[in-house]
C-alpha cells in the first residue's frame, strides 16, 4: 500500500548528508518520517509552509530553508503536501 | 439452586440496566480508575488465598457455605467486569441531557469557583519558545546561498512523495472481520 | 493565573491555522471556559448534548484493548473538531476543514499544566 512512499522516503535519505525526511499533508498529520524528523513536527512545518505561501498567494509555493549552525531544514510544499528536508551542513560550503 | 438463581439474576441485570452500569462504568474510568482496580485486584486475589487454604485444610463441611459464598461474589464481580468491558453502542443513543436550570446553575457555580480560585494558584514559568533564540553568529549562515540545485532537489522530493500518497490503495489483505482476543 | 491561561489558549487560537473556538468544559458539557476568534461560536460543536456525548464516546474506545483513549478528530465537511479527554475535563477545539490538526496536536501536550485551577473547581463541586 505505502511501498511507493517507503521508496521515495528511502531513496530521499540516500542523498549526501541527509539525516532525516518527512512528508505530512494539509491538516499538519504526517505521512512518513525517516532519521532524525518527528512526526509531531509536521504540524509546524505545514504551518510555515502555510504562512510562508500567504506573501505571494498567486505564486507557487516557496522553498524554505531553515538554517541552525550545524543543520538546515528545507520545506517545500506541492498540492496539498508538504515535505521537509534535514540536512547536515557540509564543511566545504562555509 | 440459589446459585443459579444469582447467575441468571445478575445476568439479567446486566441486559437490563446496561445504562445505568455504563453510568457507573463511565465514573470508575473518568474519576478514580487506578484505586478501584487495585481494590479489585487485591479483592480477588484475596479470595483465591482463602479458596487455596479452605482445600489445603481439608475443612470443607465448615467452610463450604463462604466458599460458594466466595465463589459467588467472585462470579458476579467477573459478570460485572465483563459488562463494563462490553462497548455497547446501542447506550450511546441514550445518554442524559442536561435540564437547563441545571445547566445555568452549573455555569453560575464554575464561574463563582473560578472567581475564587483565580489568585491562589501559581502561574507555570514558562521559557522562551522560540525558533530565533539561540544565534550567536548570523552572519555564517547569511553568507551562502541555496544552490538552485538543491532547490529542486526538495521541489522534486515533495512531488514525487505527494504522487506516491496519491497512488496509495488499500489492499485487502485479512478477513473483514476480525475477532477480538480479550485477554 | 486564569489571565494566564486565556493567553495560552488565546495565543493557540492565533497560532493554529483555521482554528475558530477553544471550550474547557466538565464531562456533562457544562463549559467552564469558552474563547473564540471573533466572539462567534459555531452551533456544530458547542452545544451541551454534543460535548457530553464525547465523554462517552471516550469511555467506550477505550474499551478496545488499545488504551486508555486521549483525543478524538472529528472532521465534518465543513469543520475539524478535535477533543482532549483532560478528565475531569473536555477541551473542545473547533475549526475550519483545513484546520492544521497536527499543529494544533502538538500544544496538546502543554495544555496539563493549565488546568490546574478549573480540576480544583470541579473537584470541589463533587464532594
Amino acid at each position: 500500500m505505502e511501498s511507493k512512499l517507503d521508496n521515495v522516503l528511502d531513496s530521499m535519505m540516500q542523498t549526501e548528508n541527509t539525516i532525516g525526511v518527512l512528508i505530512a499533508d494539509n491538516q499538519g498529520l504526517s505521512y512518513g518520517t525517516r532519521g532524525v524528523a518527528n512526526s509531531q513536527a509536521g504540524g509546524l512545518i505545514t504551518a510555515i509552509a502555510d504562512q510562508a505561501a500567504k506573501i505571494h498567494p498567486n505564486l507557487d509555493a516557496p522553498v524554505i530553508i531553515l538554517e541552525t549552525e550545524n543543520t538546515s531544514v528545507t520545506i517545500s510544499k506541492y498540492g496539498f503536501h508538504t515535505g521537509a528536508i534535514y540536512k547536515r551542513k557540509s564543511q566545504s560550503k562555509k | 439452586m440459589e446459585f443459579l438463581h444469582s447467575v441468571i439474576e445478575a445476568f439479567s441485570n446486566c441486559c437490563l440496566n446496561c445504562r445505568e452500569e455504563e453510568a457507573r462504568a463511565g465514573e470508575a474510568t473518568e474519576r478514580s480508575p487506578l484505586l478501584q482496580q487495585q481494590d479489585q485486584r487485591n479483592q480477588t486475589l484475596q479470595i483465591r488465598r482463602i479458596s487455596e487454604n479452605n482445600i489445603d485444610e481439608n475443612e470443607i463441611s465448615t467452610s463450604f457455605p463462604t466458599r460458594e459464598k466466595d465463589e459467588q461474589t467472585a462470579l458476579s464481580r467477573i459478570v460485572q467486569e465483563t459488562n463494563s468491558n462490553i462497548i455497547d453502542v446501542s447506550a450511546l443513543d441514550t445518554h442524559h441531557m442536561l435540564e437547563q436550570s441545571e445547566y445555568n446553575d452549573r455555569v453560575k457555580l464554575y464561574n463563582q469557583r473560578l472567581a475564587q480560585q483565580w489568585n491562589n494558584i501559581p502561574v507555570p514559568e514558562l521559557g522562551y519558545n522560540g525558533l530565533l533564540k539561540d544565534m550567536p553568529n548570523p552572519e555564517i549562515l547569511l553568507n551562502f546561498n541555496p544552490t538552485t540545485e538543491e532547490l529542486a532537489i526538495a521541489k522534486n522530493f515533495v512531488k514525487e512523495a505527494a504522487q506516491a500518497i496519491n497512488d496509495m490503495k488499500i489492499d485487502n489483505q485479512d478477513d473483514l472481520v476480525v475477532p477480538f482476543h480479550f485477554k | 493565573m486564569s489571565d494566564e491561561v486565556k493567553r495560552f489558549f488565546t495565543s493557540i487560537l492565533n497560532k493554529v491555522n483555521g482554528l475558530n473556538c477553544v471550550l474547557i468544559s466538565d464531562r456533562d458539557g457544562v463549559p467552564l471556559l469558552k474563547l473564540s476568534k471573533d466572539n462567534k461560536f459555531p452551533e456544530l460543536g458547542t452545544k451541551q448534548s454534543f460535548l457530553s456525548t464525547f465523554s462517552i464516546a471516550t469511555v467506550q474506545s477505550s474499551k478496545m484493548m488499545l488504551g486508555k483513549n486521549k483525543q478524538i478528530i472529528l472532521c465534518y465537511k465543513s469543520s475539524t473538531i478535535v477533543q482532549l479527554n483532560k478528565a475531569p475535563l473536555i477541551i473542545t477545539f473547533v475549526g475550519t476543514e483545513s484546520t492544521n490538526i497536527g499543529h494544533l496536536l502538538t500544544y496538546a501536550n502543554e495544555v496539563d499544566k493549565y488546568l490546574e485551577e478549573y480540576k480544583i473547581v470541579l473537584e470541589q463541586n463533587l464532594i
